[in-house]
Order: structure tokens, then sequence, then C-alpha cells
């Protein structure tokens, strides 16, 4: 048992859906303490998952010598404070996604990563569905050729919800980091530079078309800040155009498929996990993965569940190890860069270039 | 016109030949009187295939004959305008193919003739009588999707396997013809929004070529391509809701199109041939809506192509017959160019392009002339 490495949580929303789950499914891992800004459901995570320490202060949680690394799990605007605390108490840290509010505050946590040289990674959990995996392989193989276009698309709704079903919650608002972009579309923004390069400019409209929800247990509607859905268009440095189209106001939708297109082929990825490809002189589009053949090759459903663990073992490699692994802060920064690039562009309505301005 | 019976005279043997004239053939109240094509041997071809008694390599022949009332142009956009301009001089009616011109200036021009002339003149979006198409605009104005969000578009093509780097070189891929895929298939998206929706108030868009070369038809070697054959375009409608456009021909084994819109209420999404899928607050998941008996085209069980224009062909006659303007009209047609015109813009420029775009002095856009 002593050689596990052990993990303090901090935020028991998706910390309890999917990290403590996760973290304990591996051999690698064991959680000691869970923190969240709510002291009852910091101790009833740790009723629920057998977890030894609760606290609704993570100072107390990254003051503890028997805790490894931290798994930072708070709404947006907390990743910052806490991850440059935790680098200082030197704790290696797993961040959720996206990385910060903004670049500048993204840089800040590079860097306390770096002077730390504590290991780090951002939470990008979807590059390893299967799926995903499957279609970078196939692109280094040269599957598709040149790569020209890739297409991603949701139009959910998420995890069942109309947008306007949604309950009013931090999300709605922007000063929290909120919106829909950071919950689903920065995903996209990860998934096209691990597979055709860095993001080199962007036009983007991010709209908010449902202005109210309800809170819950009250009859009462509070206004929504943040955008509701959002299309993104994109280049890459390898001359892949890169669209995002995603919206949580639908009620009844397609659901996901990402699609790549190049000179010599195309693949095709629901969001059920369904990926078929066709190249040249091919008759047509032919399974590559189904969902039989590979459960949870998608994202509907368990995706993050399935995902996380994969993730959380590259963690462990780079604590054990010391070696650089993906997606790591560097690469949430840069994500983060095109967030910030993206907001601009719709406010200003013009094509950005990347990189950004220092 | 003879004893009520609509002269049709083609201008050009592609599309004419291939769609128009054979509907046309089968429409009652019509007759096809004459074919035009630069190449007199296709033109004869056209003829003796579709026993059409006049063939002519000048198409100023066809329009000089009396039995004509009505003319086709199928040539390449950039021919469009200066035969237009001479079929109305003639005191022809005329079925015009999309896109209407090579630009805006072009088509309100043409757009002002007519109404000058009082002769009936149309835009050939036949997609609006594809019959799943016609029952999404009567759903749509009755409120199936409450307040319209959001209506995607996406097309990839690469049928058989091909994509644009292997079709044969024409005068599609080249700019200054006005070819690629925003003439061939993107304005026929941009009507349809146009017509479900409301005008485009304004854009953002890039045109690319990303096939840059087609082989030559005689199999000697290729040539570089310049018009576009992929078009992202996200555009903002005077309703408030939001509209895209992607589409490639550099593509291979394309799923072919999709058309999502999505409201506060419903949500309606035809893919391909369809069927239609719809579903509203309330219900389960999407569902097949049936399109009702009345909307299904006379040419139901045949050629996507036929199916869409042996409908709209009827209506064609009918309008040339009765002296009724109908739509698609030729403001259609020009406000569509307008978009187009500012997709190109938006391309060079890379911003957001407000419309209705600028207008000369002197010439209000589709208003009353001046």
């Amino acid at each position: 048992m002593s050689n596990r490495i052990r993990v303090g949580v901090i935020g028991s929303s998706f910390g309890a859906e999917v990290h403590i789950p996760g973290f304990q499914s591996l051999p690698e891992y064991q959680v000691v303490g869970i923190a969240s800004g709510r002291r009852e459901r910091a101790e009833a995570t740790a009723r629920q998952f057998g977890i030894p320490f609760a606290t609704d202060d993570y100072r107390e949680l990254l003051a503890r010598a028997d805790v490894d690394m931290v798994s930072v799990a708070t709404p947006v605007y907390l990743h910052h404070p806490v991850t440059v605390d935790a680098f200082a108490a030197g704790k290696h840290v797993l961040c959720e996604k996206p990385l910060a509010l903004n670049r500048q505050q993204g840089a800040e946590m590079l860097a306390a990563a770096r002077d730390s040289g504590k290991a780090h990674m951002v939470n990008y959990e979807l590059r390893f569905l299967p799926g995903r995996q499957k279609i970078k392989e196939l692109l280094d193989a040269g599957y598709v050729g040149e790569p020209r276009m890739v297409v991603g698309e949701f139009f959910g709704p998420f995890k069942g919800m109309h947008g306007r079903d949604v309950p009013w919650d931090w999300l709605a608002v922007r000063s929290l980091g909120g919106g829909f972009f950071g919950a689903k579309g920065c995903h996209y923004v990860d998934l096209y530079r691990w597979w055709f390069g860095e993001v080199t400019g962007v036009y983007a409209t991010l709209e908010t078309k449902e202005p109210l929800r309800k809170v819950p247990g009250a009859e009462q509607w509070r206004p929504v800040e943040t955008e509701d859905c959002f299309i993104v268009m994109l280049r890459t440095e390898r001359g892949v155009q890169g669209t995002i189209c995603v919206s949580r106001v639908v009620r009844h939708g397609t659901g996901g498929r990402i699609m790549v297109y190049g000179s010599e082929g195309t693949l095709i990825l629901t969001d059920e996990g369904l990926l078929t490809g066709a190249r040249r002189g091919d008759k047509r589009q032919e399974p590559l993965l189904t969902p039989g053949q590979m459960p949870q090759a998608g994202i509907t459903g368990a995706g993050p569940q399935v995902a996380f663990p994969r993730l959380a073992r590259e963690m462990a490699r780079a604590i054990r190890e010391g070696v650089r692994v993906a997606p790591d802060m560097e690469d949430g920064l840069r994500a983060q860069e095109v967030t910030d690039a993206i907001f601009r562009s719709s406010a200003e309505r013009r094509w950005v270039g990347l990189p950004l301005e220092p | 016109m003879h004893n009520g019976v609509v002269g049709v005279g083609v201008i050009g043997t592609g599309w004419g030949t291939a769609i128009q004239a054979p509907s046309f053939i089968r429409t009652p109240g019509c007759k096809v009187v004459g074919i035009a094509s630069s190449r007199r041997e296709r033109a004869e071809a056209a003829a003796r295939q579709l026993s059409i008694p006049f063939a002519t390599d000048d198409y100023r022949a066809l329009l000089a004959r009396d039995d004509v009332d009505l003319v086709c142009v199928t040539t390449p956009p950039y021919l469009h305008h200066e035969m237009t301009m001479a079929a109305l001089a003639a005191g022809k009616h005329v079925l015009c193919e999309k896109p209407m011109a090579v630009d805006r200036w072009q088509a309100w021009e043409m757009e002002r003739r007519v109404r000058e002339t009082g002769r009936i003149g149309l835009i050939d979006f036949m997609m609006r009588f594809v019959p799943a198409r016609a029952y999404m605009k009567e759903l749509i104005a009755g409120g199936y999707l409450g307040v319209p969000y959001w209506v995607h578009a996406t097309h990839f093509l690469g049928f058989h396997g091909l994509a644009m780097d292997d079709v044969p070189y024409d005068w599609v891929a080249r700019k200054k013809y006005s070819g690629g895929m925003l003439g061939r298939m993107g304005c026929h998206f941009i009507d349809a929004f146009r017509w479900w929706f409301g005008e485009v108030t304004g854009l953002y868009a890039e045109l690319d070529t990303r096939a840059k070369t087609r082989p030559l038809p005689d199999g000697s070697g290729v040539r570089e391509a310049d018009s576009d054959d992929s078009i992202w375009c996200s555009m903002k409608l005077d309703n408030g809701a939001m509209a895209t456009l992607v589409v490639s021909a550099a593509v291979r084994h394309g799923p072919g199109f999709r058309i999502e819109a999505y409201g506060s209420e419903g949500t309606l999404v035809l893919e391909n041939d369809g069927p239609l899928l719809g579903a509203r607050k309330g219900d389960a998941r999407l569902a097949e809506l049936p399109v009702p008996a009345r909307l299904l085209s006379p040419a139901e069980k045949e050629d996507r192509r036929l199916r869409a224009f042996v409908p709209w062909a009827r209506r064609v006659v009918d309008a040339v017959r009765e002296g009724q303007q109908i739509t698609p009209d030729f403001r259609d047609g020009a406000r569509c160019q307008e978009v187009m015109d500012a997709i190109h813009r938006s391309s060079e420029t890379r911003r957001w392009v407000g419309l209705p775009l600028e207008s000369r002095r002197g010439f209000v856009q589709g208003g009353s002339s001046t």
C-alpha cells in the first residue's frame, strides 16, 4: 500500500463523480483526503468513498504530509489559486480543464509547475476515449493522407437537459469561469491541437439563447451570463481547418460526431463510439471500431468515467518516472490561449491570429 | 403563346439537356421548341435525343423565334447576365439557373430589368420543390421550432470516393467563370435559409481551394484549380437565429448533406434523401414526419433532380401562362447573390460583413427603380 500515490481531491461535484472513483479503480492511487467549500459535501463524499480526511479548507489538505498529489476539480475560477498553492506546498497537480480563467493565470500556473519540479497534467481526459485514440493512430499512419478539415458537432441535450431546464449554477456566471465553451468546447480545441498541431487563428461566435435559468428549489429565475451555444472556425499549423459547432439549447438533437477529412480518406466518429472510415478506392465507409468491439469508444454515457483512469495512469507515470506526459499544463495553457482568442474573436467579430501578444 | 401552350427555349446543353428540357417535355401546357449551345453538335445531338424541332449555336437565333415564350438560361454563371438581358429585350420570360449572376451588380440590374419589362423572371432554386424541404417550410412557418435558434447545414461530397482532386477540369474549376462550390451547392443552402427564416444580416466566411489541381479531361496531365471547393460560413439571420454552412468537395466518401434546425420548442433534421425527422417538446425522440401527399412530387420515384424539377416546371409553366409572377424570383436570386458577394468579401478581409451591402449611387437594391 505504501507505494501508492496519495491523492487529495479538491471539489466534490465532478471530483466525486469522476475523479475519486477513477483513482480508486487504479492500483497506483489511494485517495486520502477530500476538500469542498461546503463542509457537509466534503464529509458526505468522504463517507461515501471511505476517505479518511475531509475539510472545507483546501489549504488544510495541502498542509498534510501524507498527500503527494492533488486533483483540482473546483469551479474554474479556483483553479489558479488552488494549483499555485498546491505547487508551493510541494504537491503534484492534476487540474481540471479549462486550465484557468485566462492565459495570464494559465502562464502563472505553468511557471509554478516548472518552478516546483512536480508532475502536472490537465484533465483533457477525452483524448483517452478509444475512438479518439484510434483516430490519432490512424492519422499518424497517414490514413487520411494530408489532413484538410475536421468538423466537431454536438447538438445536445447535454446530460439529458435542454439549456432552459438546467438549474442555475456557477456555469451561468462569467467571473466564475462558467459557460458551455469551457464545459464542452475546449475539449475540441485540445483534440484538434493533439491531432493537427498548434492553432494559428480562430473565428468564433458565442451566443446565449436561453438567458434565464431556474434557481434550484426556488420559483425564481436568474440571468445567464455565459454562452449556451457556439461556432468556432480555426486553422492549425498543419493547414487543417477545424470547425466546432456546439449547442446545449437543443431538446432533441443529432448528438455528436467528429468528421476528419483528408486528401486520401475520411474518418467519422460518433459520440456513441461508432468509428467509420473510407479511403480512395474503397467502396464505402466501413466500421473501424464499433461500440460492440470497443465499448465506450465514444463519449455518450460514461465517457469521462472510462477516459479518466487512462489519463490518471499517465499522471502516475509522470510522478513515478519523472517523464513528461500529455496533456500537461503547457497543453492546458496552449488551449487556454486559443480559448482567449475565441472569446476575443466573438467580441470583435474578426479573425484572431495566434499566438496572442504576451 | 400558341393556343395557350408555352413555348420553351433552352440555352445550354448540360443541365438544360439532362434535367430541364426533359422535365418541360413531360409538363402539360408547354412545348420545348428550341435548344441553343455554343457547340452546334451538342445542340443538334440534344435536339435529336429529345425531339426538339430547332437547334442552334447562336442563342440569339433562339431569342428571335416567335414560338419561344420562356427562355431557360442554363449556361455557366458568367453568361447569365448577358443572355437574360437579351432574352428580356426580346420580350421573353426567363428562368435563369442559379447562381443568378457573377455579382450583385449584375443580379440587381437583371432584377430591375425584369420589373421594367413586366416579364416573368424566375431563378432555378429548384431545391425548394424537394417535398421534404417544402414541408419544412410549412412546419417552420407554422411555429414548429418555436423561436429559431440555429440552422446548421453541412455538405460533404466525395461520392464514390472521388474528391475534387479527381474531377476532370472544366469551368467549375475556374474562379473567373464563377465556378466553385459556393455557386454550385452553397447558394441552394443560402436560398433555403432565406426562404425558411428570413434575410441574412451579416456573416463571416472563408472560401478555400483544397484540391489544388484537377486532371485534364484528355488525360494529358493536371491543371491548377482556383475556384472554391470548400466553404465555411457563419451567418446571422434577421430573426436572430444563427446559421452555419460547412461544405467541402475536397473530400472522399463524405456523408452528403445534413440540415439541422433547432429552436426553443422543436427540432427538424433532413439528411440527404430523408426522411424528414422532427421532434417537439414532450416528444420522446426525433421521428419521421411524413410529408403530406399534396406536397409530393409527380416524379417522386425518379432521379432526385427530376423529383424537384418536375413540380417546379409545372409552376413555371403555369406562371408564364397566367402572367403571374411567383417565387423564387429575380429578387430572391439577387438577395442570394448579395450574400455570396458578402461571403467573398468576408473571405478576403477575414472580417464580419454586414448585409445588405452598399448600393450604387442612384440604384436602390430591390426597391423601386430610381
